[in-house]
């Protein structure tokens, strides 16, 4: 039996609230962008949460087979390879099994048969056959796969199909006659001939050239309709070929029945394996290309620490240079990040919780170094959402979820909030605020909130202990003026004190939203003005 | 422009504004003598200033006068190309019609063409003046041999020998690896039928021909979607509809495939639709003139700089429409070398904007490369023609009809270059007299020191008066006055154009009388 590489029976518990972390965080949107249009791969939230873990151990095994991946050259390609020469076996030989005619069961399992020892082959040639294989689960595979090919049994297969090509081709081109009578149509069908070789057709209707070959169709050949009733007309010519090659086909079915094809269900079942090491390559690879760090996460105690962080997401897509930021957190601390709009609060939030679902998938982060401990359960609160269905208001979903955090988060878990409750009254939702804080930092919870509350911290800082103060920090996004007065966000985060504002006005007037902009009549203009400098002391804005 | 309509580019056209073609009633005449066919580029974006374009072109044209035959010929390719640009696949098939396969016979029918017109325009080819008609004779040899290269003959034997009357067609159906239809395709169509065979049967070498087949299946012939009792089997039944279905949507397919096709072999041709159109209607123009009796003349061409307009026996060409061309009234015209303009006057009705027309028509009948209405000419091409011709006034009355005219003036004369030719018809009219002399002068003065060409019908009449005086004093184009001739008669109009002082007198009140007496 050929052992998995990748075990997803240890997989996190809670998957629910994963499931939401990976598309808060948009994990599930690296996953896409690693992704090549039309391959077979699922990318959403059930399929991620499906290979995250906790596990030290699953986590070490599959870094370490990323790591030997990423030694060999044009890893990706053959991988690929031996993914699309598995997919071609699973699909032959369950057609073999539920085709609905007899001659195409056997042409799939003759198809099956041949691809099995292809796919056998390949794995222990292209992908195995390293010498600088050093994971313990490449190794094992290796080992199985080499004796597997070197059994009698597969012997005896290859021997077998070899013998049976001696004596039958696959039909290629069918030649049928249909009479008709004019005024009235099709009268009668039949299949006038059948060949084993393809002709090579020149149509009498293409483009012309010198030196052509003589036409021997009227026109080439063009692509069978697959509908309904042309399964019909299908059906009819199969079963005229089958009728002409019954002696055959009995002759083939005989020899295929004598095949072993020695664990075939555990080579398919590789596949998915393969599938999820290649997603973890192309993150190398992608990040590489953009001349970005990368490292193999390490499992440790201690604090987590991200060196010279990149937030994945914007590092997989962005043609730009991405900011750097160091992560440096303890167990069950909390911190509370503010800063100025557009700052890269919120980027900074899902880089750390991009970083360590990276990292539990067993993949390699964007970064200089990064040292954790995987959490078991993973809590997210991003403000915004509407109930499609109507029934709860924003305010009332995420009450739903903190609720739900509230209730299920303990010291093996981490909480990431972004801007929550804006859709309340701010006095109560600082107070709220202050209030879960408490109670993530008295529960050992490890915690990260993006907020403009700059009072939330003010708040706890005055009431939290001495003790409890050191499970608390809060973080700040640095923005400067340059020599022109013009702001300008510089995207790190630092930790100190919040500012008291977040350069609201600054940025709306940059956006043209300013009365001298808006208003060109000047004895109109002049007007509003006096009017706002009027009302200015109780405006909320600034 | 194409193969044969000369290689001159755009800076070559010769522009023609909506007032332009308007006022020389160019509109009217095209119609009548050459109709525009649908997709055929209109026949002003055809003018050039090219004198050896128009070279060609005439000598073209005058080749296929020569040669009938020729003519004829072109005819019937033009007219198999305007098939194939007109053929069009009608929406999917309502009952399965092998129509398609009777549009192959326009392969046979195409090859048949290029032949017949490369011995009819190889044995011509000595005596052409044109090197187009020798360029013709090439593309059609070329096409023949690239598109029909191999042995033809054979070819549709085996392939397409029933398309006229089919009995029976062969088609390939290709498997891929898992035996699965992924493929097919018409591969021939006969005149004779599939027989059933008592013992078995195969296709014999050829794999495409009609032979004897085992079991040869019935269909049910009057598959058209309703339940036929006779078909009492349903498997029959439903291989019936699903054959029927699925032939239905491939013919419907090839046949727009197939016009592709017919397209990409007669390309060149199609390319060259619009320089057939319009030497076919050239010829056409000719002989319709001659069915009139009427004269027509290649003008000799001469240099742009030189500004030269002479005609001898000038005519109207819509007048042919309602005289027979005996009874047209044809007139001698000569422009001074370095460019004149004329003041024509004379009396109402007398046929000075005809004349002006006429003039007009002729230049640009020359531009285009055709034959113009008189014994003899000689005409250097114009950069720029425009017309001024007295406007409605405008209702909306954004302007005035002053102000209306003078735009209209200003207009024309920004677009004019000194290779210009201008044609004024009482272009302003909504002012006094005095202020329309003045007016004028400015206008005629600012056409002179320009060295323009041109013709100014007008009824003032000292204009044409002073003509003199301001040749003595203003550089430029030599301004002349030209007059209707005066019959003694005073009741008869002679329509003659000839150089002379003006008369001072429009007969206005006989025109008056003339018309009184008509509506009593």
């Amino acid at each position: 039996m050929l052992d998995r590489l990748i075990d997803t029976s240890k997989t996190v518990t809670k998957p629910a609230s994963w499931k939401d972390a990976v598309t808060d965080l948009e994990v599930d949107k690296i996953i896409s962008t690693l992704t090549t249009s039309g391959e077979d791969v699922q990318c959403d939230g059930d399929a991620i949460v499906r290979f995250l873990t906790a596990d030290p151990d699953e986590i070490t095994q599959r870094s370490a087979m990323l790591d030997d991946f990423a030694k060999i050259e044009d890893i990706e390609g053959r991988i690929t390879k031996c993914i699309e020469g598995i997919t071609r076996l699973q699909y032959m030989m369950e057609r073999s099994q539920t085709s609905s005619e007899d001659i195409y069961r056997q042409i799939a399992a003759w198809h099956g048969a041949a691809q099995y020892s292809t796919c056998v082959t390949m794995l222990r040639d292209e992908l195995l056959g390293r010498d600088e294989l050093t994971s313990p689960r490449l190794l094992n595979l290796k080992r199985q796969i080499t004796a597997l090919s070197q059994s009698t049994d597969f012997q005896n297969d290859a021997r077998l199909l070899e013998a049976a090509k001696e004596w039958f081709q696959l039909p290629k081109d069918v030649y049928v006659g249909f009479n008709y009578v004019s005024g009235s149509g099709l009268d009668s069908i039949q299949v006038a001939a059948v060949d084993e070789e393809a002709t090579p057709i020149e149509s009498l209707i293409r483009e012309t050239s010198l030196g052509q070959a003589l036409p021997n169709s009227l026109e080439g050949l063009v692509p069978f309709p697959v509908l309904s009733q042309s399964a019909q007309l299908e059906s009819y010519l199969i079963k005229q070929i089958e009728k002409r090659w019954s002696k055959k086909l009995a002759r083939l079915k005989k020899e295929l029945d004598k095949l072993a094809l020695s664990d075939c269900q555990g080579l398919i079942a590789l596949n998915e394996d393969f599938k999820f090491l290649r997603m973890g390559l192309r993150l190398i690879h992608a990040a590489k290309q953009k001349g970005c760090g990368l490292c193999r996460p390490a499992l440790g105690s201690g604090p987590l620490q991200i060196s010279q962080l990149m937030y994945p997401r914007l590092t997989l897509i962005s043609e730009e240079p991405v900011v750097e930021n160091d992560v440096t957190m303890e167990y069950g601390s909390f911190a509370v990040i503010t800063g100025a709009n557009h700052s890269g609060k919120t980027s900074y939030l899902k880089s750390v919780g991009q970083a360590c679902m990276l990292a539990q998938l067993g993949f390699f982060v964007p970064a200089a170094a990064m040292r954790f401990t995987p959490v078991k359960t993973m809590f997210t609160l991003f403000s915004g959402e509407e109930d499609d269905e109507l029934r709860y208001s924003r305010m009332g979903l995420e009450v739903q979820r903190i609720h739900t955090i509230l209730q299920e988060a303990d010291s093996e878990s981490m909480v990431f909030f972004n801007e929550p409750l804006t859709s309340t009254n701010p006095i109560e939702a600082i107070s709220l605020c202050v209030e879960w804080i408490v109670h993530f930092i008295n529960t050992g919870i490890t915690g990260f909130m993006v907020t403009h509350m700059h009072d939330i911290y003010f708040s706890l800082e005055k009431t939290l202990s001495e003790e409890k103060k050191r499970k608390f920090r809060s973080l700040v996004t640095i923005t400067r003026r340059n020599d022109a007065h013009v702001l300008k966000n510089l995207y790190r985060v630092v930790e100190q004190e919040p500012s008291k504002t977040s350069y609201a006005a600054d940025v709306a007037d940059s956006f043209g939203i300013s009365l001298e902009k808006l208003i060109e009549d000047p004895a109109l203009r002049e007007q509003a003005q006096r009017y706002q400098k009027d009302v200015s002391e109780q405006s909320l804005f600034e | 422009m194409g193969l044969l309509l000369g290689a001159a580019g755009d800076e070559h056209r010769l522009v023609l504004s909506p007032e332009c073609i308007h006022d020389l009633m160019l509109a009217q005449l095209m119609s009548e003598f050459c109709e525009a066919e649908e997709g055929e580029d209109s026949w002003t974006s055809l003018l050039t200033t090219d004198g050896e374009v128009i070279r060609q072109r005439n000598l073209v044209i005058q080749d296929l006068l020569a040669h009938p035959e020729v003519a004829e010929s072109i005819r019937k390719l033009y007219d198999f190309v305007r098939a194939v640009c007109t053929l069009q696949a009608s929406g999917r098939m309502q009952q399965l019609s092998i129509e398609v396969f009777s549009e192959f016979s326009l392969i046979k029918q195409y090859r048949s063409l290029l032949n017949e017109m490369s011995e009819t325009l190889s044995a011509a080819r000595d005596s052409f003046c044109s090197p187009q008609l020798g360029e013709l004779l090439a593309m059609v040899q070329k096409n023949a041999q690239q598109n029909f290269s191999y042995d033809f003959e054979t070819v549709w034997r085996e392939l397409a020998s029933g398309v006229e009357e089919p009995q029976s067609f062969t088609f390939l159906f290709r498997l891929d690896e898992e035996g699965r239809v992924e493929s097919g395709g018409l591969a021939a169509v006969h005149g004779e039928r599939y027989k059933k065979a008592l013992l078995g049967g195969d296709a014999g070498k050829d794999r495409r021909q009609p032979c004897k087949v085992p079991d040869l299946q019935t269909l049910d012939k009057t598959v058209d979607g309703e339940y036929n009792p006779s078909a009492d089997r349903s498997h029959v039944w439903a291989l019936s509809i699903a054959a029927n279905e699925y032939l239905k949507d491939h013919f419907t397919a090839l046949k727009k495939q197939f016009h592709q096709y017919l397209h990409a072999i007669t390309s060149d041709f199609i390319e060259l639709r619009t320089d057939l159109s319009f030497y076919l209607h050239a010829v056409e123009y000719c002989r319709t003139l001659e069915k009139h009796g009427a004269a027509y003349c290649f003008a000799q061409i001469e240099p742009m700089e030189t500004k030269s307009f002479r005609a001898e026996g000038l005519y109207y060409l819509p007048l042919l429409r309602q005289d027979r061309f005996r009874t047209v009234v044809q007139n001698d015209i000569a422009f001074q070398e370095g460019g004149e303009l004329f003041i024509l006057t004379g009396r109402n009705q007398g046929g000075k904007t005809t004349f002006l027309r006429s003039v007009g028509m002729a230049q640009v009948l020359f531009q285009l490369g055709w034959p113009v209405p008189a014994n003899g000419a000689a005409i250097s091409p114009v950069a720029d023609l425009v017309t001024v011709f007295s406007q409605e006034e405008d209702q909306e009355l954004h302007n005035g009809k002053l102000g209306q005219e003078l735009k209209a003036v200003r207009r024309n004369l920004e677009g004019l270059s000194k290779d210009g030719m201008i044609l004024l018809n009482e272009p302003i009219t909504g002012t006094s007299p005095m202020e329309n002399l003045y007016i004028s002068r400015v206008v005629l003065c600012s056409l002179k020191v320009k060295a323009i060409r041109g013709i100014w019908v007008t009824h003032i009449y000292d204009l044409a008066s002073g003509a003199a005086y301001i040749n003595e004093t203003v550089e430029g184009s030599r301004v002349s006055s030209l007059t209707v001739l005066q019959e003694e008669d005073v009741n008869k109009v002679s329509y003659k154009v000839v150089r002379g002082e003006p008369g001072f007198y429009s007969y206005a009140r006989e025109l008056l009388y003339k018309i009184g007496d008509k509506a009593k």
